[in-house]
């Protein structure tokens, strides 16, 4: 860095407020800092830590006017960005600056192939001596597509997430850019998918030797790719550094509770072995089938996907089971089948003697106080016009009988400070909560009928890494304190290991690996899960430095 | 960013108003939607108090005003003129305004509750049932409404009921369609099978959790269909197939008008630009009210934006 030294990017003094319903918020406050060539800034914030905000002034995508620039400077070499009017904006944006974004899909055009759509960029910028057609079969070359020839005229629905993230990144190079700015491109790809496409992003970097600005809340992430890095919260930069010496030494309190979930993650928080019950067991599957019927094309005939194949397990009552598998697993169809929101094809679901896949009416409204489900969606999984008593007593309207009417407020409110939150907050409406918040209303929804287990899918997997911590914390008191169990179904492998006693590893409906979660982790026995425990993993330097720093 | 003030006082019940009170000063705000909101309470007032009141007025026959044009020297009956009988314009505009917005209200209405019913029976039974409907809804929308309306109505005789009954029928496809579509998009969030998971029946989850949110969009479409109605009605009518004399409404006086339009404007235009007001007065309030229920453009009213 020090043989060129003036930045590529340097963002300074800049102030961004929104309009809300409570008059102008300050969104991001006084944020500066500079992109050398070449190299790569990583952004490192939870939602709303206005890392984001910051990106889309530079590239003036700012949502107006409910934004404005209020104050600062971006300047792009000589050219301060804020001061030129939008069409000269316009050239540099994808000829000099790029971007690429969290979801793929609702970034590209479902209406026009890809080709069509990379090729655009060039007819835009149209430069003497570039062939868009034969650039853009070179462009996808290079991303990793197989068979751009004949891909080019694909639409986007027929890639998968990781190849839609790629062809967003070949568009983005299309015109050689200076610098890339990447917005969480990763989060919403499997483990495995998101190194793939770090580690592109790091090859073509070195190649074309353009600079990345990367935007993540991830910490393993940021830990790949960063050279220096900015730690953002609530619109402000609190630590600015190479990620090295961040790690080794963070100076600000929210940097070192960031740090600190890497120890928590690695470390067991079950306090050694949960007692080993002799008794009956809780919930015994045995060979769980799922079919699920496609309609073929045109006159064929409908085709089978099998979505669960020969499922089982055995739970203990007071253990907790970590599923663990990537997007189409089949992770989330056994926590519906299991919850009774779909039928199975065949197999057996055993819950204290009877099979729970059969149960009918008063048999199964029984059944359905005793296991409770918390869903991956903080905000869609609370009806948005109820009020927070009202969902939370959901649950005891539609079993009457359990508490008369004029104590579900007082439960309510027990149960509301169980998961640590305030009996004040009864009144008010989802919106009004953030997404960790938010999954704790629907945990104390899952408890207001005392359910002996709870199936959480991807319960924490929204939720910021800070919050996570938070969240699984709670989930382990409530577990020592009423001897629940549950069913931990995650995509994150490090989420389950502080929290699951016992874990099963799912691929393509099937289980692949099961056994107790320190044996697994020291000793993987199938490549599959070899493959998702060093996908996720934090480098080695990374952990060693915080945990120097932090001991 | 989401911060959560505690100051607000333990289990305190929420002021019930306090939504109204938020759109109320909204509408202040707004000076379009507000006129408009104004000109509709002062239409109601006129169908159902001033209707009351100048019946006699509205059909007294007076031949020395007969076409008299708009004039202030004869008083308030005139002020807008007399129409081909001498009767006065202003108090057949008021009367009129009863059986205009009567009908229109009750088509709306029986259109809306079949409409939104049937649409919920489609939206949850994916099998033969909902296909039915979605078919007859089909065969609805593919004829023509004038020639749904003119077959009927001379089947049946013009009469107040079946003018209701068809121009019904002929709107329900929009209700049909748009709760349906609302019902195969929310039934699949999670909080809806939340509610199943805890052991909810469809009727719960209807009830409770598919309405709620569901009737914010059947208002502003209603309020918009309010409109067409009364077009719709007024062509009805013009055609001489709506409402029979001596009942009368906007759109007959249009039709009785249109013989004079050349020695006497006025006996036409009054009604129609009646109409005219009030259809742009209702699509007004009726964008007005979408926008302002939608969380995520209430930052247009939020204070001090532009």
């Amino acid at each position: 860095m020090a043989s060129d030294p003036t930045p590529l990017l340097r963002v300074e003094g800049l102030r961004v407020s929104f309009t809300s319903d409570d008059g102008r918020v300050t969104a991001v406050e006084d944020v500066g800092f500079d992109i050398m060539r070449g190299e790569t800034l990583v952004i490192l914030g939870e939602s709303g830590s206005g890392k984001s905000v910051s990106a889309s002034v530079i590239m003036d995508i700012l949502d107006r006017p409910a934004g404005r620039v209020e104050a600062g400077r971006v300047r792009l070499g000589d050219t301060d960005l804020l001061a030129l009017p939008r069409a000269k904006r316009r050239a540099i944006n994808g000829a000099r600056l790029a971007m690429i974004f969290q979801d793929p899909l609702s970034y590209l055009n479902p209406a026009y192939s890809i080709g069509w759509q990379i090729a655009e960029t060039l007819r835009i910028h149209a430069t003497p001596g570039i062939n868009p057609k034969a650039r853009t079969v070179e462009l996808l070359t290079r991303v990793g597509i197989p068979d751009p020839e004949q891909r080019q005229h694909w639409f986007p629905h027929q890639f998968s997430g990781g190849q839609r993230q790629r062809v967003m990144i070949a568009m983005a190079l299309a015109l050689s850019p200076e610098l890339l700015i990447a917005d969480e491109p990763t989060t919403a790809l499997d483990v495995t998918v998101q190194r793939q496409i770090l580690d592109l992003l790091k090859e073509l970097q070195a190649e074309t030797g353009m600079s990345i600005l990367m935007i993540t809340h991830d910490l393993s992430v940021a830990a790949r790719m960063a050279d220096r890095a900015i730690v953002m919260r609530r619109g402000r930069v609190v630590e600015t550094g190479r990620l090295d010496r961040i790690a080794a030494s963070p100076s600000h309190p929210y940097t070192r509770e960031l740090l600190s979930a890497i120890p928590r993650l690695e470390s067991d928080k079950r306090g050694g072995k949960s007692p080993t019950t002799d008794g009956p067991p809780l919930l015994e599957v045995r060979d769980l089938c799922k079919d699920y019927h496609v309609a073929g094309r045109g006159f064929g005939s409908a085709r089978a996907m099998r979505a669960l194949n020969g499922v089982g397990f055995t739970l203990m009552p007071g253990t907790v089971l970590g599923v663990v598998g990537e997007s189409g697993s089949g992770k989330s169809t056994l926590a519906r089948v299991l919850m009774r929101l779909e039928s199975v094809t065949s197999g057996q679901a055993l819950y204290g003697g009877q099979d729970i896949l059969k149960l009918q009416g008063s048999a199964l409204n029984r059944f359905r106080r005793e296991v409770q489900m918390v869903f991956q969606d903080p905000f869609g999984s609370l009806n948005p016009t109820m009020e927070i008593e009202r969902i939370i007593c959901e649950p005891l309207a539609l079993h009457p009988d359990i508490l008369p009417r004029r104590q579900w407020r007082d439960r309510a409110a027990e149960l509301l400070e169980m998961v640590g939150l305030e009996p004040a907050h009864l009144s008010r409406l989802p919106h009004q909560f953030s997404g960790g918040q938010r999954q704790r209303i629907a945990i104390a929804r899952a408890l207001a009928l005392n359910p002996r287990l709870i199936i959480c899918d991807e319960a924490v997997s929204a939720l910021d890494v800070s919050i996570q911590a938070q969240v699984i914390e709670l989930l382990a008191d409530l577990r020592r304190k009423l001897g629940l169990s549950f069913i931990f179904i995650t995509h994150d492998l490090p989420v389950v290991r502080s929290f699951a006693d016992d874990i099963l590893v799912m691929k393509g409906g099937a289980v692949v690996e099961a056994g107790d979660t320190d044996t697994l982790f020291a000793n993987p026995s199938h490549p599959y899960t070899r493959d998702l425990l060093s996908a996720s993993a934090i480098p080695e330097w990374m952990s060693q430095a915080v945990r120097a720093s932090i001991a | 960013m989401s911060q959560i003030d505690h100051s607000s006082t333990p289990l305190a019940r929420p002021a019930k108003g306090r939504g109204t009170m938020r759109i109320l000063r909204a509408l202040v705000q707004d000076r379009a939607a507000m006129i408009a909101a104004c000109f509709l309470v002062l239409l109601i007032l006129s169908a159902t108090l001033g209707a009351s009141l100048l019946a006699s007025h509205a059909s007294g026959v007076n031949m020395a005003m007969r076409n008299a044009p708009p004039q202030l020297s004869g008083g308030w009956a005139y002020l807008l003129g007399g129409d081909n009988l001498g009767r006065s314009l202003l108090a057949r505009l008021v009367v009129g305004s009863r059986t205009t917005l009567g009908i229109a209200a009750s088509a709306v209405i029986c259109s809306m509750v079949i409409g939104a019913t049937l649409g919920l029976i489609a939206g949850l039974r994916s099998g033969i049932v909902g296909d039915v409907i979605m078919r007859v809804t089909d065969v609805i929308m593919s004829f023509p409404a004038l020639l749904t309306a003119l077959i009927v109505l001379y089947l049946l005789g013009p009469s107040v009921a079946n003018l209701v009954l068809v121009l019904a029928i002929t709107r329900i496809p929009v209700y049909l369609r748009t709760v349906r579509a609302e019902v195969l998009e929310i039934r699949r969030r999670p909080f809806v099978n939340a509610a199943r998971s805890m052991g909810a029946s469809e009727f719960w989850v209807v009830r409770h959790h598919l309405l709620p949110l569901i009737l914010p969009t059947l208002l502003t479409i209603a309020s918009v269909d309010f409109a067409a109605v009364i077009i719709a009605e007024s062509g009805l009518s013009f055609l001489g197939l709506g409402i029979q004399p001596p009942t009368f409404t906007w759109g007959a006086m249009v039709a009785t008008g249109r013989a004079y339009l050349t020695q006497a404007w006025w006996v036409t235009f009054f009604p129609g630009l009646a109409i005219m007001l009030t259809t742009l007065s209702l699509t007004l309030l009726s964008n007005w009210l979408r926008l302002v229920t939608d969380p995520n453009q209430r930052w247009r009213f939020a204070k001090g934006g532009k």
